[in-house]
Parts: structure tokens; C-alpha cells; sequence
């Protein structure tokens, strides 16, 4: 083993650095979300990762240590590509793909069949148990397109976890969501609960609390401009990518941009437990 | 992508304390950096590995600041360095160089004007060694050995190369002046 894979491993053991590398598959999405970090919609720039590229880093964190995939966006699944590449990459390591599932209506779901049987779960956005509640944030109809995918991606044997964003829903609201997504056949573990990052469109609409190296645990995040430290941090304000949580632009090989990463992770105090996940 | 604080008027972008990347967030913890720190920020992978090479050529070793500075002044002056020549006037005249030999340093025709025969062969050598490096004849390399030891020469020679670095980036970028060197002047 080289020695930075030793480094590697020893810092996910400590809880120093997530066990998962995040890939940004995309930056573009069907959806335009008040709180999205990466100012994602239909216009944007896609500013992908390509297959070829995906491919190689989840290899080399293979080789590192590393024990899982995560792909977000944007929404990864306007990719075309994006299922079969998430079930080859679920060979080398298990696969969670953020997506927003509404892409998923009717006959579009058989799309889906490359992740039948494979190790990939989907984490899904659901922030209220109402399209009241949910879709001033998140769009007209995305309640109704999220119940509706979840049972029928479950049906087919795909994994599925749920993850709501704090914006201000009062405990009413949360305990009705958790009460939603356990009918959904959604165990609690599998429910994922976060704040909004103040980052992007949340910064700009002054939502979403205070998100830096100090709130965010180490999360090795590659996009296509480099390596950051959290898969919250390479965000995208009035244009502009953030570069205050980039490492490094080395992303290829992984190994040099993740030499820089192991140095931070030594360097910043073990962090407190943390509200993002 | 760009990212602008300070003067607008750089052709790249400079950097601020507010999206310097985590490797070379401490280079902003002590003060404002230089605005060509903030330029080479863009690239924080060369950043992070120029900073202590660069630390180590221009600050005092076995050499003193004055005789380092007058190869940065020299070789900016040769590049025609708008912002490198102002901003190590300042630095020259703070190591103990002259005023005469500050002004005699940054012409374009180098003259012997208020420079010992030291400082004069450094200069010459300086011109030479970014007009052509490989036509620093033998007498030219006699006469900087008469003042240094070759390992000094090593070290010289290596700081006219970085400072040529970082005059192209100055150049390209056409930094403006940091408003600290306006201040002072």
C-alpha cells in the first residue's frame, strides 16, 4: 500500500475524512430550487465530469482506500450516461447517487434497469410531507413526482434513502415528513436530515447556516475544476464558482490533489459532530 | 470565474481573503497579500509550492537583502516589470541600497552610477543572463567570481529565473500596484 493510501485510511478510520468521494457529475438540473447551492437549473453550464474521468477516480480511491461513491449535481440523471456508468462504478465500490427523482415518470423509469441488482441507492429530496410545504422551495409538482417514484424505484429493487433540507419547517412539519417517509418503507437511518448550507442561491436569498471548514466534515469532492473539501463546497454564487473550499485543481491523478487533502485533514482539529451530512 | 477585490484593473483575476482556496488561506492571515500573491491565487497548486521557494531565493542567506535586491530590481527593470520596479524601489532603498544606485538599477540602460564595482557586475551580470544565458561569456563569469563564490552565483542565477516568473505573471496580468507601494511612495 503507498504510503498516502496509508494516510488515507488512517484519516477515514479516525473519522478525520468521509469514507465516500463525491463526484459532480453535472452542474445543470431540471429543477430551479430556492436553497441550491450550485445555482443549478435548466440554463446553466453543465460543466461535467466525464465518464472517462469518473471512471479513473473511483479506480484510484479504490486504490486509496476510499469506500464509497457518492454523485451529485445538478441533477446527475439529466445525464444520459449516468446509469449505466453509476452501475459499472458500483462494481468497485458502492454507489449513492443525490437526485431529485423526478425524472422518473411513467416508462422514463426504465431507464433505470442498468441499477437492478447492482450496489447503488438513491438519495432522494423531499423537504415536507405536502406539495404545499414542499414545492414553494423545491418547484410546482415535485411533491407529487417524488411519492409517486419512490414505491416503483423500490419495486425494482433499488435502493432508496431520503433527504430532507431544513429551511424553517417547524417540528409539526418535520415529524409529519418522518412520518411520510417511514410509510414509504423508508427505515430512519435511511432518512437523512441537514440544514441549508448559507452557499449559492441560499447565501444570496440570506437562508442556510454558516458552512466553512469548520462546519463541514472532510468529504474528498471531485468536479470538473477540482478538488474541494466537501461535496457542499463547491458551490456557485451569482456565477461564480467558490474557490474558498477548493484544495486543489489536481484531480488526475487523484493522488495529487488527494496529497494536498490528507495535509489539511491533519492539520484541522477533529471536527465536533456536524448537523451536514 | 473571475474573482476581484482590490483594483479592478488586473487581466487576471486577484484573488481576495474571501476565495483564497484552504492551502493558501494562511498566506491571507497576516494582513493583505501582494496583489501578484492574489494573481498566482488562481492557481493555488502553484502557490502553495512557489511560497517557499520563493521565500527562500529572495530573503537573506549567505547573501543580503541588498545584493538580492538588486537583482530583483535589475532583472524587473530588463523585463520592463510595471509592477515589479516600483514596488522593489521601495525594498531596495529599505535594504540600504542608494537612491542613486535604486535609480541607476531600474533604467533600461544600465549605467555604473552609484553602484560598487560589486553591485555593478551583478547588474551587468543580470542583463545578460535574461537577454541570453548562454552567451555569459568567460570574462563576465570572471568578473562576478572576483565578488561571489560560485554557489552564490547558483543562487543568483536562480532568483534573476524567479523573478522573470513572476515579472511574466505581473506582465500578462498587468498588475496594478499594491496600494500599500503607492502609499510609501
Amino acid at each position: 500500500m503507498s504510503e498516502l493510501g496509508e494516510a488515507v485510511r488512517a484519516a477515514i478510520d479516525e473519522g478525520r475524512l468521509g469514507p465516500r468521494l463525491w463526484l459532480y457529475a453535472n452542474y445543470h438540473c431540471n429543477l430551479t430550487c430556492s436553497y441550491c447551492l450550485t445555482e443549478s437549473g435548466p440554463g446553466v453550464p453543465r460543466r461535467e465530469l466525464s465518464a472517462e474521468a469518473m471512471t479513473r477516480a473511483v479506480a484510484e480511491a479504490a486504490d486509496l482506500g476510499f469506500r464509497g461513491i457518492g454523485i451529485t449535481g445538478g441533477e446527475p440523471f439529466l445525464r444520459p450516461d449516468l446509469p449505466a456508468l453509476a452501475a459499472d462504478l458500483s462494481g468497485v465500490m458502492p454507489v449513492l447517487v443525490l437526485t431529485n427523482a423526478t425524472l422518473f415518470e411513467g416508462r422514463r423509469i426504465a431507464r433505470l434497469d442498468p441499477l437492478s441488482g447492482r450496489d447503488v441507492t438513491l438519495q432522494i429530496s423531499l423537504d415536507a410531507a405536502s406539495p404545499v410545504a414542499n414545492d414553494p422551495m423545491r418547484g410546482p409538482g415535485n411533491f407529487e413526482r417524488v411519492i409517486d417514484a419512490i414505491p416503483r424505484l423500490r419495486e425494482r429493487g433499488i435502493g432508496v434513502r431520503v433527504a430532507t433540507t431544513l429551511y424553517g419547517q417547524d417540528e409539526q412539519e418535520l415529524r409529519a415528513v418522518e412520518r411520510l417517509v417511514a410509510d414509504l418503507g423508508i427505515p430512519p437511518d435511511d432518512h437523512v436530515v441537514r440544514p441549508t448550507a448559507a452557499r449559492g442561491r441560499a447565501a444570496e436569498a440570506g437562508l442556510g447556516e454558516l458552512a466553512g471548514i469548520d462546519e463541514l466534515p472532510a468529504e474528498a469532492t471531485v468536479t470538473v475544476d477540482g478538488l474541494f473539501w466537501s461535496p457542499f463546497a463547491p458551490t456557485v454564487r451569482g456565477g461564480r464558482l467558490d474557490t474558498d473550499l477548493l484544495v486543489s485543481r489536481q484531480t488526475s491523478p487523484l493522488e495529487d490533489g488527494m496529497r494536498s487533502f490528507v495535509g489539511l485533514v491533519s492539520e484541522v482539529p477533529l471536527a465536533e459532530a456536524t448537523r451536514f451530512r | 470565474m473571475a474573482v476581484l477585490s482590490g483594483s479592478p484593473d488586473a487581466r487576471l483575476p486577484l484573488v481576495g481573503r474571501d476565495q483564497a482556496a484552504l492551502t493558501i488561506r494562511a498566506m491571507y492571515s497576516d494582513g493583505e497579500p501582494s496583489n501578484v500573491t492574489k494573481v498566482l491565487a488562481g492557481s493555488p497548486d502553484t502557490l502553495a509550492a512557489m511560497a517557499p521557494f520563493l521565500s527562500q531565493v529572495m530573503n537573506p542567506t549567505t547573501l543580503d537583502l541588498a545584493t538580492k535586491e538588486v537583482v530583483v530590481l535589475r532583472v524587473s527593470a530588463v523585463n520592463r516589470c510595471d509592477y515589479c520596479v516600483p514596488t522593489h524601489q521601495l525594498v531596495a532603498r529599505r535594504s540600504g541600497l542608494s537612491a542613486e544606485a535604486v535609480e541607476t538599477l531600474s533604467a533600461v540602460e544600465l549605467t555604473g552610477a552609484g553602484l560598487s564595482p560589486r553591485e555593478h557586475a551583478l547588474a551587468t551580470y543580470c542583463d545578460q543572463v535574461v537577454a541570453d544565458a548562454a552567451a555569459v561569456d568567460e570574462d563576465l563569469l570572471a568578473d562576478m567570481r572576483r565578488h561571489f563564490a560560485d554557489h552564490e552565483i547558483v543562487e543568483l542565477t536562480v532568483l534573476a529565473g524567479a523573478i522573470t516568473t513572476l515579472n511574466y505573471v505581473a506582465g500578462v496580468a498587468r498588475i496594478p500596484v499594491d496600494p500599500r507601494t503607492l502609499a510609501a511612495t
